[in-house]
């Protein structure tokens, strides 16, 4: 009774406080009308926007949204652009503005919440089900429709939207998560298994010309295979053997070394030697046309590499040798049988494939659904309904199954007692908090009825586990406005840093209520990113803050780029740095100035090749010094940044300029009106991009905006299409020919007009990337501003409305001391207000 | 022209392929049963789609043109289709944007997705599954994606995985005529309602949530509630065609030949099951990929698998050979054109509302060159009876037929995987 009447009073004053908040200020009103109006109304509608019709300041978000802008271009002295107000006018009115703002926004927050009803994003979805499930390497999120952006992220709950589609497809990825977490049949045998090279059909000739020696693009020498090339002059990658169906965990073990092959051409394999490598040799094992199981430097003498790796299940594996690429240029390179030929070769003697590795039988996975219940064996005389057929595998792609020797059912002698003990235990993991006897009833009754239709116990549990991961409490974040109760703010804390569920020691810092203290939220913070599940904040963050994944969306033209043609190491080196970098600003609280500028890079031989920095060798990434007042430091510069913000065969000022104001800076401009028309690229060498902007910018429309996106892309016009440093302009046309080295070919390019990249940023002059980054850096605040409201966003599943400017400006004047380092904000995000209400 | 045009729907139409009759059942299961689905209303023009790829190239000196225009002369591949000239437009210098790798290219007929083969490489979704993802409600069956030697298909997901290619003319027969047992009828109907009965349970705890939380919040959870209560209309369409009857057939099921050189055979058979489908509307869209490797396809006067033979290094003797081939394909094409043309339905006949795709994967076999490509589109109410010649050097998108297909299916889309807009000069009848 209490708490009903604390909660009428409560509505009553939020009713009346929002009463006066809404109540217009006649001064806006009327400035509006004198100022604005003329331009933005019905007819004239400058910029598309129109304020006659503007509703009066209130908590709709749209009307805010407008507001703000309002008040952001009056602020700036930017509006309105011919009757200037005087500057007290203007400041008055700017004022006034953000009080009534500030006020209907806090309206909003404290009545809704500043984060409407958030559900899971389908990377979150996926996690979640790995975590609950342990199945470390599920692949369920390409079942679910992809999730909208809003600023900048895919976890904002204003934008989430969800159809029958969607439900349907929750429907079939709890189907699939509960078939790959099922272990309906008896414990595989583990195994090793030894394919020989020299014995796979596929490393020789299609039409047996000579079986001994091998295909064009291999050579057998002894028991070794020697691999020239990749197979059929196309770049896909030697087909390896799989001789397993069970998904799971196994061991590779590769005996293989790099040599130089010398061949005196007599057609005799005996007379080839095989000398000493002259590079360091990169290969991987991969899934055909999926991810890459491991990169590993392939050594100078013969020796075996090692890893493990998750398998989904008779999975297509290939080898791609990396250092053999020849990017498919035109004409074969392969070696000629019958001629002598010396060149680069990786040999491979044999692959072991050693598994499944199991920890136990049945995996926990299956324990989590079924604990410790035997299996038995169906039979039409039980009366049960024969079990459902499922399908095998933990990736994308499943396979229909049925268990030798099957089917098989999970038996229970007491199936009412166990299977609410058993939805009692999953629900509560599911569902992140405590659950009512009344709710596990319903899910129950789901079973209870299935078994009650003569349907086996794991089939009944089927459709309540699938319940349960339909359920709005599994797909929803609870929170209620006000402060986050205990296990909300778990729930917020892991989906921020974990990007799935609390474990059990973050819940159980809910169930005491402790993690409400700011010291134990601290402390759980330090031990959640200390967890190796923090990497995932690291790729999901950085894959949409800086369009990691956008990496291969583009390909290097083969024309104009030849050495970079779908180099996949490349490309998969460019990320892995990035991520890298962020983990290190991550790990040791560097300054968000390390956005900008760093005296280290995290580099791995192709990436220290592409930069110009000696003495990187193999593939793995490491820290490496720079020298002062070169290209190379920060995110600025990375090669995964100029990638991005190139489209293959051209590079642009305005959307690698465009692309830092926004994604860097924190500054974005807005978009082109629709006439501003676009510069038509142009390779042939006769103009360079900046002449033809020059044009673009007289145009004084134009150069307000310009003045602005250009400088940043100026100075970046000295890195290419992949990030490399440039002085010239590569052209198709006119041009000097130049040698250079593309994967294991001497190609010829052009080089074409000088590059200048040179810029004025806000009076100050500039002649390339080293000014520039000082110049960027005169405003440091600007640079962690924009990191702070970035993180803010991503981990509260809200955009930055303008109350929350006050808040931005509270992590800025907290995290100071340390020049705004990363882990430093991380913190001050986890225990601001907007962090810890809803 | 076709003097049978609009006369009304037989319900008994001769199988000539299987020699079997099809008795349709009555129309009422034909007309879409799902009045929540915003789709055409049920007196609007069914729209159908059948793409056809093979894998092996198809000789360019037989296949294009030489004059563009509808006056052109047609080659010995295209005079074999002449029955069905006035309703097929050919193509050429058209090819997929990026689309390299030789026999990797393959797989990305109907998703244009760039540099298969490749690391890094990913497919992308298929023409028919982007399709049928909208319009496959319509139907009992979404989709079909049938395959001739080999299990493998053209169909895939958004996720870019392959839907497994079903090659047993048995097997599908079954699928699409044969009725289930009742006991088999009963266990996918509980399966429906069991589906059912958790979106009832989450419902139910919806309804509950929406009580309790803010207007904003709420919108969100109505939103939900609003999408459980879609689905389950949907599902309840789905149990319903559950008891209704499949289209019947009398006569026993064609059998799975272990013929390996049957080739020919084979893909007839294929083409006539895939005819019936579409004519007794069991689906609008179908994919077929009809794979020739190493086997040599008994055809008189061929003696060496067609994929040997493509590599013909312009010796005559080879070419000979594989002309024989393609000219067998091209008369079972012919006979599934005449087929479609001559089964009538209210809207005129079953190829005015089915669109034809058929092509393959390299202009040249010989070089694994993938620009190019020979593709000609047949039927589904396009302006036909011409050759649209684009530049044989700087190659128009083929995604952009794509785009008019998913169009003429009557789904608004301006882009589809690399293409950006309809094909020029292509326009709907």
């Amino acid at each position: 009774m209490p708490s009903v009447c604390l909660r009428l009073v409560v509505a009553l004053s939020l009713m009346g406080a929002a009463a006066a908040a809404s109540a217009p200020d006649p001064a806006i009103a009327k400035r509006l009308e004198s100022s604005c109006v003329e331009c933005h109304d019905a007819d004239t509608r400058k910029g598309g926007l129109r304020l006659d019709t503007l509703a009066p300041i209130e908590h709709d978000p749209s009307t805010l949204a407008t507001w703000t802008l309002v008040h952001d271009r009056v602020a700036a002295g930017e509006m309105p652009p011919k009757k200037k107000l005087a500057a007290s006018d203007a400041s008055s009115f700017a004022a006034s503005l953000a009080t009534a703002l500030t006020a209907a926004d806090e309206q909003r927050q404290r009545q809704g919440g500043r984060t409407v009803y958030r559900r899971l994003n389908r990377v979150e979805y996926e996690n979640t089900l790995r975590d609950l499930l342990a199945i470390p390497a599920l692949e369920v999120k390409d079942i679910l429709p992809a999730d909208p952006l809003a600023g900048g992220f895919d976890d904002v709950a204003s934008a989430q939207e969800l159809s029958y589609v969607q439900i349907a497809r929750y429907l079939e990825a709890a189907d699939a998560a509960l078939d790959a977490a099922m272990a309906l049949r008896p414990q595989p045998e583990s195994r090793v298994d030894r394919q020989l090279f020299t014995a796979n059909g596929r490393f020789f000739e299609d039409f047996a010309r000579d079986r001994k020696l091998g295909r064009s693009e291999s050579r057998v020498v002894g028991d070794w295979m020697v691999l020239l090339r990749q197979p059929n002059n196309a770049q896909s990658p030697w087909t390896l053997e799989n001789r397993f169906d069970e998904p799971g965990l196994y061991r590779f073990r590769l005996r293989c070394r790099g040599v130089t092959l010398d061949s005196p051409g007599t057609g005799d394999t005996a007379d080839d030697q095989l000398l000493p490598p002259t590079v360091q040799h990169v290969a991987a094992i991969q899934v055909k046309d999926g991810r890459y199981l491991q990169f590993f430097d392939v050594p100078a003498e013969a020796g075996e590499i090692e890893f493990t790796a998750w398998l989904h299940g008779n999975e297509q594996l290939v080898i791609t040798c990396a250092s053999l690429d020849d990017r498919t240029l035109p004409g074969d390179s392969s070696p000629p049988a019958k001629k002598p030929w010396r060149g680069p070769g990786i040999a491979c003697q044999w692959l072991d494939m050693e598994g499944p590795l199991l920890a136990q039988w049945p995996p926990e996975a299956h324990r989590r659904l079924f604990g410790e219940l035997p299996l038995a064996k169906w039979s039409k005389a039980s009366g049960l309904r024969e079990p459902e057929r499922t399908t095998i595998g933990t990736g994308v792609a499943r396979r229909a199954w049925r268990p030798p020797g099957g089917p098989f059912v999970v038996e229970s002698q007491d199936p009412v007692a166990d299977s609410a003990q058993l939805l009692r235990t999953f629900m509560e993991r599911a569902w992140r908090r405590p659950v009512e006897p009344t709710e596990v009833a319903r899910m129950q009754g789901l079973a209870l009825a299935a078994l009650a239709q003569q349907r086996c116990f794991q089939d009944a549990m089927r459709i309540a586990y699938k319940a349960v991961l339909c359920s709005p409490d599994f797909l929803f974040f609870h929170e209620r406005p006000g402060r986050l109760d205990a296990w909300a703010l778990a729930s917020r804390l892991s989906y921020f840093l974990w990007r799935s569920m609390p474990d059990d020691a973050l819940l159980r810092q809910a169930r005491s209520g402790a993690l409400l203290r700011p010291e134990v939220l601290r402390a759980e913070t330090a031990r959640l990113l200390r967890d190796p599940r923090a990497q995932r904040l690291v790729a999901d963050f950085t894959a949409q803050w800086l369009s990691l994944d956008q990496l291969y969306a583009t390909v290097p033209d083969r024309a104009l780029y030849p050495e970079y043609f779908c180099d996949v190491h490349l490309v998969e080196s460019l990320a892995a740095e990035t991520r890298a970098y962020f983990t290190e600003m991550l790990d040791n609280d560097l300054p968000a100035s390390a956005v900008i500028t760093s005296d280290f890079a995290m580099l791995n031989q192709p990436l220290a090749r592409l930069y110009g920095v000696p003495g990187v060798a193999g593939c793995a990434i490491r820290r490496v010094a720079l020298s002062a007042g070169g290209a190379r430091g920060g995110i600025l510069t990375q090669g995964s940044v100029m990638k991005v913000t190139a489209n293959g065969l051209t590079t642009s000022p305005v959307k690698r300029g465009a692309w830092v104001l926004d994604r860097l800076l924190g500054t974005p401009v807005p978009p082109p009106p629709p006439d501003a028309g676009a510069i038509e690229p142009d390779t042939r060498g006769a103009t360079t991009i900046r002449e033809q902007l020059v044009k673009h910018r007289a145009s004084a429309v134009c150069a307000s905006c310009h003045a602005k996106l250009d400088p940043p892309g100026f100075a970046l016009e000295s890195f290419d299409v992949m990030g490399a440093q440039r002085t010239r302009y590569r052209s198709s046309g006119a041009g000097d020919s130049v040698p250079l080295v593309s994967g294991v070919r001497e190609v010829h390019v052009r080089l074409g007009p000088a590059v200048d990249c040179s810029g004025e940023l806000a009076g100050k002059p500039f002649a390339g990337i080293a000014e520039l980054r000082a110049l960027l850096l005169a405003d440091e605040r600007q640079v962690a501003r924009n990191l702070a409201r970035r993180l803010l966003v991503y981990a509260t599943g809200a955009t930055i409305s303008f109350a929350d400017r006050a808040a931005v400006e509270g992590l800025l004047d907290a995290t100071k001391a340390s020049g705004h380092g990363l882990r430093d904000l991380v913190h001050a995000v986890v225990q601001c207000d907007q962090f810890r209400c809803k | 022209m076709n003097p049978l045009r609009n006369r009304p729907l037989s319900r008994r139409t001769m199988l000539k392929g299987l020699g079997v009759a099809l008795a349709l059942p009555f129309l009422d299961a034909m007309v879409p049963a799902f009045s929540a689905e915003p789709a055409p209303p049920a007196t609007a023009v069914p729209r159908r789609m059948f793409c056809i790829e093979t894998n092996q190239g198809i000789l360019p000196q037989h296949f294009f043109p030489e004059a563009a225009g509808r006056d052109y002369q047609a080659p010995p591949y295209l005079d074999i289709l002449k029955d069905t000239r006035a309703q097929m437009t050919v193509l050429s210098g058209v090819s997929l944007p990026e689309v390299d790798g030789g026999h990797g290219a393959e797989l990305c007929f109907l998703t244009g997705a760039s540099h298969p083969g490749r690391g890094g490489f990913r497919n992308s979704i298929s023409l028919d599954q982007f399709a049928a993802e909208r319009v496959g409600l319509l139907t009992r069956h979404p989709s079909l994606s049938l395959a001739v030697d080999t299990q493998r298909s053209l169909s895939f997901t958004g996720a870019g995985v392959m839907l497994p290619g079903e090659d047993r003319p048995s097997q599908l027969f079954k699928r699409l005529f044969v009725q289930g047992t009742p006991d088999d009828v009963d266990a996918q109907v509980a399966r429906l309602r069991e589906e059912r009965s958790i979106l009832d349970q989450v419902g139910e705890r919806a309804k509950n949530l929406s009580a309790q939380i803010g207007a904003d919040d709420r919108a969100k959870v109505d939103q939900y509630c609003t999408a459980l209560r879609e689905l389950e209309r949907r599902l309840v369409v789905a149990e319903e065609w559950e008891h209704k009857p499949k289209p019947r057939i009398d006569a026993p099921a064609p059998s799975d030949s272990n013929d390996r050189g049957a080739v020919i055979p084979r893909t007839r058979t294929m083409f006539e099951l895939a005819r019936l489908a579409l004519a007794s509307d069991a689906t609008r869209i179908i994919t077929m990929y009809i794979s020739q490797d190493f086997v040599r396809p008994d055809i008189a006067g061929v003696n060496e698998g067609t994929h040997q033979l493509t590599h013909h290094g312009n010796r005559p003797e080879k070419l000979a050979m594989l002309k024989l081939i393609e000219e067998a394909q091209f008369r079972e094409l012919a006979t599934l054109l005449r087929g479609l043309a001559a089964t009538h339905e209210p809207h005129g006949s079953l190829l005015d509302t089915t669109m034809v795709l058929y092509g393959t994967n390299m202009g040249s076999a010989n070089s694994h060159a993938n620009d190019n490509l020979p593709v000609l589109l047949a039927g589904g109410g396009f302006k036909h009876g011409q050759h649209l010649a684009f530049d044989r050097k700087k190659n128009y998108p083929l995604t952009n037929l794509h785009v008019s297909m998913l169009q003429r299916l009557g789904i608004q889309v301006d882009a589809f995987s690399s293409g950006t807009g309809t094909m020029k000069g292509l326009e709907f009848a």
